[in-house]
């Protein structure tokens, strides 16, 4: 079994979006994975997205991250990688993991343009045509 | 490409998927019966196979989407189906209950509701309506029916034969960006409403509008009253570029927020703002205005299951006064009947129900209820600069019997040491026709008058604000005979010494805040977003200019 203390960095706790991220990366492994929210003690299993929500973990709350199972390295390197390149965690020397931009080349185009009109659907119809 | 034209009634540019189930399948339909001991497993089977399917219909709505943030949220719904907690309970339930799937599923959706609602972040609570989502769409599976769930997230351009206010507040959260209508006017509640929230409605449209046109992608133009329907690339071209064009002329707007609201010839108009919701007080505090000119009291008695108490209003009213300080808050009386109602205040069906019990009418009838307001209004006015004013007012009688219910809050509240403001400012709406007409009657009565446009067309033209027949009849003959009767208040207010108001929608009209300016009314109330419209109007102008139209009008 192997713990880690963590500091929840992600904006507005952890929510719907961010649980779902783990649960779908949790799956993967066998070991059994455990988040403890330290403020209230409260634990939400991470294959769970209900536990995980119940947990109310709000932001700038220390939580524990426990990893119990035979590939309880390998869960735990890669729900670091998860967190940090999300910023759900801050990314600090002492983890030694550093955070992958996925690499967006629309972004400085879009930009120019107001986000209601570049994420709707017409316009990256348009933007795919031409 | 298809256009639709139909008549604009909130401005605005936005992109979407027409859609026209608006129906909020809050609680589906389903036979609850029980089962035999034998039909257990048979009964957790049916389960699992409509799990399956729900799970395989949110991953097909998350491929509609290229944004990694949409899909994310469907992969959420996808593990909550999926969760062992949610699908242990469905089980469990089945086989010591012995009842049917979709009651099992129903009955595990409540208790994960109340498990969310329990929570302290308003975030977390709001998830139930997830919980809700999916166990609707595993109910909607279970009995073979796949196309009834609603799709949350997308952009919508929702579109009905009508809509009414309540519809658009509940709506307003989810991903719709524009609302076109059959029928409807520029006049209704709904459109007022989305004026002031800035999100482009347009009414009117007809028969063109048909069903047949679910799902297709649009452009909605609020400016010119257009629904482009599966737009081609130089109309998506143009249109991008008119709203940017828009946008940059609200941006130098925004740089009159601190000038103050003074006329070429150094007339002081006081320009306020609507508040029709809650959510609103903070964009008033900070859209420059001098104040809230109109608050329509209505938002606490909508929306919920019965009269809110004396408290609960106090609470609401302290708020608001502290947010704007010193600033001049004007609250209006509950102005309900008419096309605003709740189901909890059992109103007489009426014939006529514009013409009918409402304003003042029902106050009047219901002391208890008009006292509560009255009581915790005179409770909140020491708290800030309060006035209050009442609606639908056609005589100087109500006027003296409101004052007689006043009279009675008043000695109650002293009797019982509460603290109160006595000399708070009584003013009367404007909006019947007899009340405009007899106005130097009514004046000496009351400290300031409040002309409401919208209600005072409607009567002098004899045409339902909610009726399509409004936007035919309605035309510069017909304003011509309000702005007289609005002339004639001017007019009775100057000759008695009190202060004259206009809210509604010729408040911000580009053509007619000149001429109000130079009769002489002394406040503007307008919405939230139009203050700065506004002011710039009254900054460039010139009253002498318009002396003569006053005169002649």
């Amino acid at each position: 079994m192997i713990e880690k203390k963590l500091k929840w960095f992600g904006e507005s706790g952890l929510h719907a979006r961010p649980a779902g991220q783990l649960v779908s990366r949790s799956i993967e492994f066998e070991s059994k994975i455990t988040f403890i929210n330290c403020s209230n003690d409260r634990e939400g299993d991470g294959k769970g997205i209900f536990s995980l929500l119940t947990m109310e973990l709000q932001k700038d709350t220390d939580f524990i991250l426990r990893v119990d199972g035979y590939d309880e390295k390998e869960a735990m390197q890669s729900l670091l990688q998860l967190m940090v390149n999300h910023e759900f965690i801050a990314e600090t020397p002492d983890l030694g993991i550093k955070r992958i931009k996925p690499a967006d080349p629309e972004t400085l185009r879009n930009t120019l343009l107001p986000s209601y009109i570049t994420e709707s659907k017409i316009y990256k119809r348009y933007m795919r045509q031409k | 490409m298809i256009i639709l034209e139909g008549t604009s009634a909130s401005e605005g540019l936005a992109f979407g998927t027409l859609c026209f189930d608006t129906r909020e399948d809050e609680t589906p339909m389903f036979d609850i019966y029980l089962i035999d001991n034998t039909d257990i497993p048979k009964e957790v089977e049916r389960f699992e196979e409509a799990t399956k399917s729900a799970v395989g219909y949110f991953r097909k709505l998350a491929e509609n989407f290229e944004s990694v943030a949409h899909n994310a949220i469907f992969e959420a719904h996808m593990f909550m189906i999926k969760d062992r907690d949610y699908q242990d309970s469905v089980v469990s339930i089945i086989s010591r209950k012995k009842v049917n799937a979709e009651t099992a599923v129903w009955d595990t959706a409540k208790i994960f509701e109340k498990k969310f609602e329990q929570m302290s972040d308003p975030y977390l609570r709001s998830r139930s309506q997830d919980v809700l989502d999916i166990s609707i769409c595993i109910i909607n599976f279970l009995q073979n029916k796949t196309k009834a769930h609603k799709v949350v997230g997308q952009e919508l351009v929702l579109c009905a034969e009508d809509f009414i206010p309540s519809q658009i507040s509940q709506i307003k959260q989810r991903g719709v960006r524009a609302f076109i209508s059959k029928y409807g006017s520029y006049y209704s509640h709904s459109a007022i409403l989305l004026r002031t929230m800035n999100v482009p409605m347009i009414v009117n449209i007809g028969d063109d509008l048909h069903p047949y046109m679910h799902g297709k992608d649009a452009i909605v133009d609020g400016y010119e009253g257009k629904v482009y329907v599966e737009p081609d690339e130089s109309t998506i071209q143009e249109l991008s570029q008119r709203n940017e064009n828009y946008k940059k002329l609200n941006a130098d707007l925004l740089k009159l927020v601190h000038v103050p609201c003074i006329t070429e010839d150094e007339k002081r108009i006081r320009l306020c703002a609507n508040m029709n919701t809650f959510n609103e007080l903070k964009s008033i505090s900070k859209a420059g205005a001098d104040g809230i000119g109109l608050l329509r009291s209505e938002f606490i008695y909508l929306d919920r299951d019965s009269y809110p108490s004396e408290d609960e209003q106090l609470e609401i009213y302290k708020e608001v006064l502290e947010t704007m300080g010193d600033k001049e808050v004007v609250i209006r009386t509950l102005d309900i009947g008419s096309d605003k109602t709740a189901s909890y205040m059992n109103l007489e069906q009426e014939e006529n129900p514009a013409l009918g019990r409402r304003g003042i009418r029902f106050c009047l009838k219901n002391p208890e209820i008009f006292r509560t307001q009255l009581r915790a209004l005179y409770r909140a006015s020491v708290y800030g600069n309060l006035s209050i004013m009442f609606p639908m007012i056609t005589s100087a009688k109500e006027i003296r019997e409101i004052k007689k219910h006043i009279g009675l809050v008043c000695q109650d509240l002293a009797d019982k040491n509460i603290d109160f403001n006595e000399n708070m400012k009584l003013g009367i709406m404007i909006e019947t026709p007899i009340a405009a007409i007899m106005s130097d009657k009514l004046a000496p009565e009351v400290d300031f008058f409040s002309i409401g446009t919208n209600d005072l067309s409607q009567y002098t033209i004899a045409v339902d604000r909610q009726s399509p027949v409004m936007n035919d009849i309605c035309n510069a003959s017909t304003q011509h005979a309000v702005m007289r009767l609005i002339k004639n208040v001017t007019e009775s207010a100057y000759k008695n010494n009190i202060p004259v108001k206009i809210c509604g929608d010729m408040a911000f009209n580009e053509e007619l805040v000149p001429l109000f300016v130079t009769m002489g009314v002394n406040e503007l109330s307008v919405p939230p977003a139009k203050v700065c419209k506004t002011k710039k109007i009254i900054i460039g102008m010139n009253t002498k200019n318009f002396k003569d139209h006053v005169r002649f009008l």
